[in-house]
């Protein structure tokens, strides 16, 4: 099937104060994929997310996205922050939360509108978070509160959905059903999702896509315990425990 | 109380204390409630104390040169703004070192207020005002002058909530969203300093911080959404200052700190009873 590119990076480098984290990365992520970003912490992971975003410039190289630069084209990514640096006790409902993805360049300033208000419930209502409009950010579990920061990246109607570290804090259980909900929203749109859990999201991703600075995809199905155990180093132990989830697996591989 | 009331529809001067404090409040609550989400006391708080570099640079070329329209209050206003344009550019570009060069402001601009005060002749008694407040002074022409700063403080919250907020609550998202962030952070430092400025002429530059923050603070146990935290700021503003001024009246003693010592121990209150309630609910 012949799929329009979402993301296109080409011979890629970037380096904080002259320590490259990222060389020579070559990436294309054509529309409805899911694609799972692994690799040890500090591989670059997170600063792959930013230079799609547009929030950091590459040192050498082009990252288009919807075959554009990425500041033109921002509004049209969904970005999920890992929620680790967000104040938990900041007077906010889940709906002031989610609404605020609907702030964008060139809104008329002012109150929100309906059609804000419309589009943040609906994006709740993905999240299976409806009862909770109204309840303060602050009393929601863990797992609820990041529910709702992808409600927050739903409701301006992204073409493509970027999370980082989204189920840091949630138990396995709450993880896997979230996985279920995330391969829900896959069929409207790209999703991109970083995680150190490549065990769980493999049976959920199209492909997944190792960084560790230089940057190497995968079709799922071929990944085994020799590529990762070469991306995180020879020490690492794996554990898979992604067994039970396998007939899923199968379903996606083949998309 | 009946003492003050009665004082009160007596004396101009009382009337126009307490509408300033009414009128300072409404900004204060509304600001107040930002600075606090967005953690920018301490930036608030060097702000204020650059605001007397301001007050003694006015008075000294009002008494020496003889420029009768650079008052202390015009004076406050342009300091506070430009110091708030300046520690905002500071915070943005130099993030590593962020609260040393801040700290440094803050000094910096207290000195020089010191320096002009001094090199100005006469009766120097005012420097005692402009750091501890002195909102028995509030002419009718200082009323309409807070009362438009109010307004402008208000018109822009009100149109810029949506935007202040996301930026408060994660700033690197509203950017992502394609918010101007350095601008809107700007905007909030200048309309921080235009109410520092209103605050000071009721409890003094250096008090200012206090009133700024533990009315939200209150506010913040109680509210919860920005909104309502910063309607209850207003309401709990208002409050400290009009009792403040009526405790300072009949006890004969400083406006400014009067309210800064019943805001505090409003929230010193509030913090002993919600820990109580809860270890009552957790038996």
């Amino acid at each position: 099937m012949d799929r329009k590119p979402v993301i296109e990076i080409q011979r890629l480098s970037f380096a904080y104060n002259g320590f490259t984290v990222l060389e020579d990365v070559n990436l294309t992520i054509v529309d409805r994929e899911f694609i799972c970003v692994v690799g040890p912490n500090g591989g670059g992971k997170t600063t792959l997310l930013k230079l799609v975003l547009g929030l950091l410039r590459p040192l050498r190289g082009s990252v288009r996205v919807f075959q554009e630069p990425p500041d033109n084209v921002r509004h049209r990514i969904g970005y999920v922050p890992q929620h680790a640096y967000i104040d938990p006790l900041f007077p906010v409902t889940a709906l002031d939360v989610a609404r605020m993805g609907r702030i964008r360049k060139g809104r008329r300033l002012g109150p929100f509108n309906k059609k804000d208000t419309n589009a943040a419930m609906n994006a709740l209502h993905t999240m299976g978070l409806d009862a909770f409009a109204r309840v303060p950010f602050a009393a929601l579990s863990g797992g609820q509160r990041q529910r709702v920061l992808i409600a927050r990246a739903l409701a301006g109607d992204p073409e493509l959905l970027l999370l980082d570290e989204p189920t840091t804090s949630l138990d396995l259980h709450v993880e896997n059903q979230f996985y279920e909900t995330l391969r829900e929203i896959n069929r409207r749109l790209t999703v991109v999702v970083v995680s150190h859990d490549v065990g769980l999201v493999t049976p959920f991703a199209t492909s997944v896509v190792c960084v560790k600075r230089h940057v190497v995809i995968h079709p799922t199905s071929e990944l085994s315990g020799d590529k990762i155990a070469e991306l995180y180093g020879t020490d690492m132990l794996l554990v898979r425990h992604d067994h039970r989830c396998s007939a899923g697996g199968h379903e996606c591989r083949n998309l | 109380m009946s003492e003050f009331v009665a004082a009160l529809r007596e004396h101009s001067f009382l009337q126009y204390a307490v509408g300033a404090g009414l009128l300072c409040s409404v900004a204060c609550g509304i600001v107040g409630s930002y600075v606090v989400t967005r953690r920018i006391t301490y930036i608030a708080g060097s702000i204020a104390h650059c605001v007397l570099g301001g007050i003694g640079a006015a008075r000294y070329v009002q008494v020496v040169h003889g420029w009768q329209h650079l008052t202390p209050f015009v004076g406050a206003i342009g300091a506070s703004i430009v110091s708030a344009v300046i520690i905002g550019i500071v915070s943005l570009k130099a993030r590593q070192r962020e609260d040393t060069v801040i700290g440094a402001l803050w000094a910096i601009g207290m000195a020089i207020g010191v320096m002009f005060i001094a090199a100005t002749p006469g009766y120097n008694e005012d420097l005692m005002s402009y750091l501890f407040g002195n909102i028995l002074m509030v002419s009718r022409q200082d009323l309409i002058t807070v009362a438009f700063l109010d307004a402008v403080v208000i018109g822009i919250s009100a149109m810029l909530y949506n935007e202040f907020l996301a930026i408060c609550f994660d700033e690197e998202f509203a950017q992502v969203r394609g918010i101007q962030v350095a601008v809107y952070y700007l905007v909030l430092l200048c309309m921080t300093a235009i109410t520092v400025v209103l605050l000071a002429t009721m409890v003094g530059v250096l008090m200012v911080i206090a009133l700024l923050t533990l009315p939200v603070a209150i506010a913040g146990v109680f509210a919860r959404t920005l909104k309502a935290v910063m309607l209850l700021s207003v309401v709990l503003c208002s409050l400290f200052t009009t009792a403040g001024i009526g405790l300072s009246y009949t006890t004969d003693l400083p406006a400014g700190a009067t309210i800064i010592v019943i805001a505090g121990a409003a929230y010193i209150a509030t913090i002993a009873i919600r820990a109580l309630l809860c270890r009552s609910v957790q038996r």
